[in-house]
């Protein structure tokens, strides 16, 4: 049971739809004898793993794509064991260091020593190196970016890292320098409806040209999404129809309601129970910056320039502290106080500018 | 003190009806012949547990046997045992042989029945693990003892120093059949009775104490809601207050009796250095005396003040004040009524979040974050809702059950897609799992699925 996201994800560099000449280059450096490390970097569902999934198999051949899930355990200086789960094939290991919250350094430190210290005695002479593939790299605390700047110096005779990150800003420049970094921009609209046609080609499926459309710029350039909009589309309703509607997952849903909240009444009693609507989306796992992205979206949507501007200075100062910050509802929190406390004075200018006007 | 000890049931200042509970616990051994009773007595410190105990064994005709621990004087008794130089015994053997002996053996000087009462727990009991030992110790005792034995304990709020919940579970209570009295803080018409009476003993002895002065009734009802029902600590402050019976004193505790009154059920003032114990504020207190900020006028310059000081109220939180500001904010949305406020509160909460984060010099900083929290909090709410507020626990923890619920899925399922690579946490959540759901609601008979 597949998902066509997965059954549908290209394995090789020359089968990539989308940056035809990124792939050759990345051919081309598979090809050399000199390997530096990468990083790769862009938005979500931009085809960043799937990349670094065709990288790993060109460098390896397809026995890369052999994989065995590991749990590692690793101990703290403060004695306490951490488990991380990993994936890996006999030439690579991949990881989330973030998994193990501020932890991290103990497990970016251990691991690359792990891996690294012993070499790879490999029969073809293929390669003469491991490739660890650290995701979600900018959630790393500054201590285990430090660590891993250390690490990556003195190992380089035996692995190569592949970084995976959305933003290459909250990654330090030490670490920045020392990698190619590989921009796998987000799929245009075209190019997202082109593979959904390929996608409907194979499964024997007529796609309209409209709904295809819809469907890309309801995806916001995330073509997982998008593929993922299409099969939903398909279990919804088949054979599709020209202006079927694109299923809304339940937290885009929920997140849209608590700002229409937001914007019917502007009090504490309603803080307090978009607070714990927000709390629930929080703990299912959405992240806070994609709620707060979403909610200034919607809240401006509503506002006159002048007020849009004061939103935004807000919206900026929040997203920044939170991103600083542990207690991502605090600053969450924040913003939508302040929404309603501009919005209110708004609506109350904008009543007696009417008034004025019936006089 | 001393003198002052109960000496008959009258004396004593608890309840009427808890000294009949004891009472009639004490009857009801000598009724079934049982002599190997025990009993829990609970309660907290300065609610006269050891003196009620006391004075009823006496009226029962009972000798109190009390055990104590004096780790030299153990050492000497030991000595003997030495050419490897000091043997200590193990404290659980020294309590067994107390329990044992002692019940056994009666006194040579007297001949009346004794009773044992244990009052500081042997530490080793304390420490996880060593529960057993101190039940097996207890069965023992069950089957060959044969004096009525009391254990005495104080109410702690610290999960980890709970005594009762530790060392008698219900399970043991039930299989050696222990009995439990609670007793209350004493009240506040029963110390101001007792306050009264010791005044009066003391003006009848003068010889005990020269210097006595009686002090004024406001003193009293001062110490009174200062003690917070502890009978020790309201009898040592009576006799500090009497002997200085300084008039400046008694003026400045008069100005603030005058609003003790109003505040009964809020705490009391701490303003009188004098007197009364450093005051402790539990959690819940702690927030709403940040929440609902009591503000007065000043008479001279006709600006508005705190009535309580931000600083004494951040001092007693110095060792949480994560857990404080949690609460706070869990709390803070019911008693504001204004968005405005809310807006400029926040401000300050979304600030306090930053330093709590920071790490260097966490131990400064940490502590004044708590001082901006509570004075943002009593200073940001300028018109505070109206009306009965209960300070409800922390708002995430509802969700907590969700959030590791999410978190179990996402480990079991994370690698079923994505051909075996792991995918994100983030991935997982915000694209997966709702279209997953999707798929599920509509129908099984689809191909894909």
């Amino acid at each position: 049971m597949a998902l066509w996201v997965d059954k549908y994800r290209p394995k090789e560099l020359s089968k990539l739809d989308y940056h035809k000449q990124q792939a050759i280059d990345l051919k081309r450096l598979c090809e050399q004898q000199d390997f530096p490390h990468l990083m790769f970097f862009g938005c979500s569902g931009a085809g960043k793993k799937t990349r670094i999934q065709c990288v790993l198999r060109e460098l390896y051949g397809p026995s890369a794509e052999r994989l065995r899930n590991e749990t590692m355990n690793f101990t703290t200086p403060s004695n306490r064991k951490i488990e991380i789960t990993t994936v890996s094939s006999n030439y690579h290991i991949e990881l989330n260091p973030s998994d193990a919250g501020i932890y991290d350094r103990v497990v970016i430190t251990d691991i690359i020593k792990q891996i690294a210290q012993t070499n790879i005695i490999d029969t073809n002479g293929q390669r003469d190196f491991k490739v660890i593939v650290l995701t979600e790299v900018d959630d790393l605390t500054k201590d285990a970016q430090h660590a891993l700047r250390r690490t990556m110096e003195k190992y380089v005779a035996t692995c190569r890292l592949i970084l995976c990150v959305n933003s290459t800003s909250r990654v330090i420049p030490a670490i920045k320098s020392r990698c190619l970094g590989i921009r796998v921009a987000s799929p245009t609209h075209e190019e997202i409806i082109g593979i959904l046609n390929q996608i409907c080609q194979k499964e024997n499926l007529k796609l309209p040209a409209e709904l295809a459309r819809n469907i890309a710029s309801k995806s916001e350039r995330n073509l997982r999404r998008a593929i993922l909009m299409l099969e939903a589309c398909k279990v919804q309703k088949y054979p599709f129809t020209n202006n079927q509607d694109v299923p809304e997952i339940d937290w885009q849903r929920f997140l849209n309601e608590t700002a229409n909240q937001i914007l019917m009444e502007q009090s504490p009693a309603r803080l307090e129970k978009v607070r714990d609507r927000l709390y629930e989306l929080l703990s299912q796992g959405i992240p806070p910056d994609i709620i707060f992205k979403v909610l200034v979206q919607v809240l401006s949507k509503k506002c006159e320039v002048e007020v849009k501007s004061q939103i935004y200075e807000f919206a900026s100062l929040y997203e920044f502290r939170m991103q600083m910050g542990s207690k991502q509802i605090y600053h969450l929190e924040a913003f939508v106080a302040h929404f309603m406390s501009i919005y209110k004075k708004y609506l109350i200018q904008a009543t007696e500018m009417m008034m004025d006007m019936d006089e | 003190m001393q003198f002052l000890e109960p000496k008959t049931t009258e004396d004593l200042i608890i309840h009427p009806k808890k000294i009949e509970d004891i009472r009639k616990w004490f009857m009801l051994g000598q009724q079934l012949g049982k002599s190997n009773r025990i009993l829990l007595l609970i309660g907290a410190s300065g609610s006269s547990k050891l003196s009620a105990m006391k004075v009823i064994s006496k009226e029962f005709d009972f000798n109190v046997c009390e055990w104590i621990f004096k780790a030299e004087v153990d050492r000497e008794l030991l000595m003997e045992d030495g050419d490897r130089g000091y043997h200590y015994k193990k404290q659980s053997e020294l309590f067994q042989e107390f329990l044992i002996k002692v019940s056994r053996y009666n006194s040579i000087f007297s001949q009346k029945e004794r009773i044992l009462i244990v009052k500081d727990f042997p530490n080793t009991f304390l420490r996880k693990g060593n529960e057993e030992e101190f039940w097996t110790i207890l069965k023992k005792y069950k089957s060959i003892g044969t004096n009525p034995l009391v254990f005495i304990l104080t109410d702690t709020n610290s999960k980890s120093l709970n005594i009762e919940m530790n060392l008698f579970p219900d399970k043991i209570r039930g299989q050696l059949g222990i009995d439990t009295i609670n007793m209350n803080p004493i009240s506040t018409t029963l110390m101001k009775k007792a306050l009264k009476q010791i005044c009066a003993k003391m003006k009848e002895h003068e010889h005990v104490d020269s210097k006595f002065i009686e002090p004024t009734q406001s003193i009293i009802d001062d110490i009174i809601a200062q003690s917070q029902g502890d009978i020790r600590n309201a009898i040592m402050n009576l006799q500090l207050v009497s002997q200085q019976g300084s008039i400046d004193l008694s003026m400045q505790t008069k100005s603030r009796t005058k609003k003790a009154g109003k505040a009964k059920k809020t705490p009391t003032d701490k303003i009188n250095k004098g007197v009364g114990r450093d005051e402790v504020l539990g959690i819940f207190h702690g927030v709403g005396r940040a929440l609902h900020a009591k503000k007065e006028e000043d008479p001279d310059t006709k600006k508005i003040k705190l009535t309580h000081n931000p600083d004494s109220v951040a001092d007693c939180f110095l060792s949480q004040p994560g857990n404080y500001i949690e609460l706070l904010h869990s709390n803070y949305l019911k008693t504001f009524s204004s968005i405005d406020d809310v807006k400029d509160f926040t401000k300050i909460m979304s600030a306090s979040d930053i330093f709590q984060t920071e790490y260097r010099n966490a131990d400064k900083l940490h502590v004044l974050n708590l001082n901006l929290v509570i004075r943002g909090a009593m200073v940001c709410n300028t018109e505070p809702a109206k009306g009965f507020r209960p300070i409800t626990g922390y708002a995430n923890k509802k969700f907590r059950s969700v959030e590791e619920k999410c978190l179990q899925e996402y480990l079991s399922q994370s690698t079923e897609f994505n051909d075996g690579h792991r995918m994100s946490l983030k991935d997982y959540f915000v694209d997966y799992t709702g279209y997953l759901k999707l798929f599920k609601s509509f129908g099984a008979g689809s191909s894909s699925l």
